[in-house]
């Protein structure tokens, strides 16, 4: 008797912690993670006024995001892509090293996973 | 390897086949950024254009204050997980005339834009979204564009009234439309 009771408890502990990780984990998906706050931080960031184009950069009226203030993305970018489970051998592979590809690719990883978070919380509702 | 392999190929096929770039506009106020959003024709002066249709529950295409928007091409601004989806389009001076007019965003109409237009400019007031008072207007895109849609905008701009800095900028495949 004393066994059974033991065993049910085992079985009851493991089914609580089964389910609670389902909802840990379901909550996940529905958040952003912190790599992901941070590469919006960053993008954020870019409008600041110390992060602005100079008045001399202004003049040339370029349309393309400066190489400084690439810069100031690629921390975070980097982040973003090898929280994906790349390594960072393969994103220098398929990159070069490249700011511009860096970004793009974090982009894509960012705005893509939101639309996942977007599309999870319309089903729940 | 089979998996890099894959995301290769995905990406390969991400890059050949997307005409335009990614528009990205980032509300980084506490106001509701409200008004046109304009796609034109690349080179044609006087050559097609189109504006979005109101993004629900708005009246006219918004993005709300401190969000953020993203669409890839035209005739996917209103799939399901899009975040503010924009379900139509405003098409003028098609050369198919039965193209012209409001269309569905994955009408064959909007489909042909993929190829003749790309994203020209936000003209858009900041709007108070308890009030409803618009405190600050902007007309913000790639000025060669635009002028094909006899529409006069700016790269960057602050705001007259609030000094709020806004800028349409390109990195890679993206346009970063700041605001705030």
């Amino acid at each position: 008797m004393k066994k059974h009771l033991l065993l049910s408890a085992f079985i009851m502990l493991g089914l609580t912690s089964c389910s609670n990780e389902r909802t840990a984990m379901e909550s996940v998906e529905n958040t952003q993670t912190t790599e992901m706050t941070n590469f919006n931080k960053a993008l954020r960031s870019l409008n600041e006024p110390k992060n602005r184009p100079t008045a001399e950069e202004r003049k040339q009226n370029s349309l393309e995001l400066s190489d400084s203030r690439k810069e100031l993305l690629v921390p975070a970018s980097k982040d973003l892509i090898l929280s994906t489970g790349i390594t960072e051998k393969e994103m220098m592979r398929q990159t070069g090293g490249d700011k511009t590809k860096i970004i793009d690719w974090a982009s894509k990883i960012y705005f893509e996973k939101n639309r996942q978070i977007n599309r999870n919380l319309k089903l729940e509702n | 390897m089979k998996k890099i392999a894959l995301l290769i190929l995905l990406f390969l096929g991400i890059f050949t086949f997307s005409q335009s770039h990614t528009l990205v506009i980032v509300n980084n106020t506490g106001l509701d950024a409200v008004g046109r959003l304009v796609a034109a024709s690349r080179t044609t002066p006087g050559g097609p254009f189109m504006f979005a249709f109101p993004n629900p529950p708005y009246t006219s295409y918004t993005v709300p204050a401190g969000q953020h928007a993203d669409y890839t091409n035209f005739d996917k601004t209103g799939d399901p997980p899009v975040i503010f989806p924009i379900p139509g389009w405003n098409v003028v001076n098609n050369p198919n005339p039965a193209y012209n007019g409001p269309q569905i965003y994955n009408s064959p109409a909007v489909s042909s834009m993929v190829t003749l237009n790309e994203w020209a400019g936000f003209l858009f007031s900041l709007v108070d979204p308890i009030t409803g008072d618009s405190i600050d207007d902007f007309e913000i895109g790639n000025p060669a564009i635009a002028a094909n849609a006899s529409f006069v905008v700016n790269t960057d701009q602050f705001g007259a009234n609030t000094g709020i800095y806004v800028q349409w900028v390109y990195s890679g495949s993206y346009i970063y439309l700041f605001i705030g």
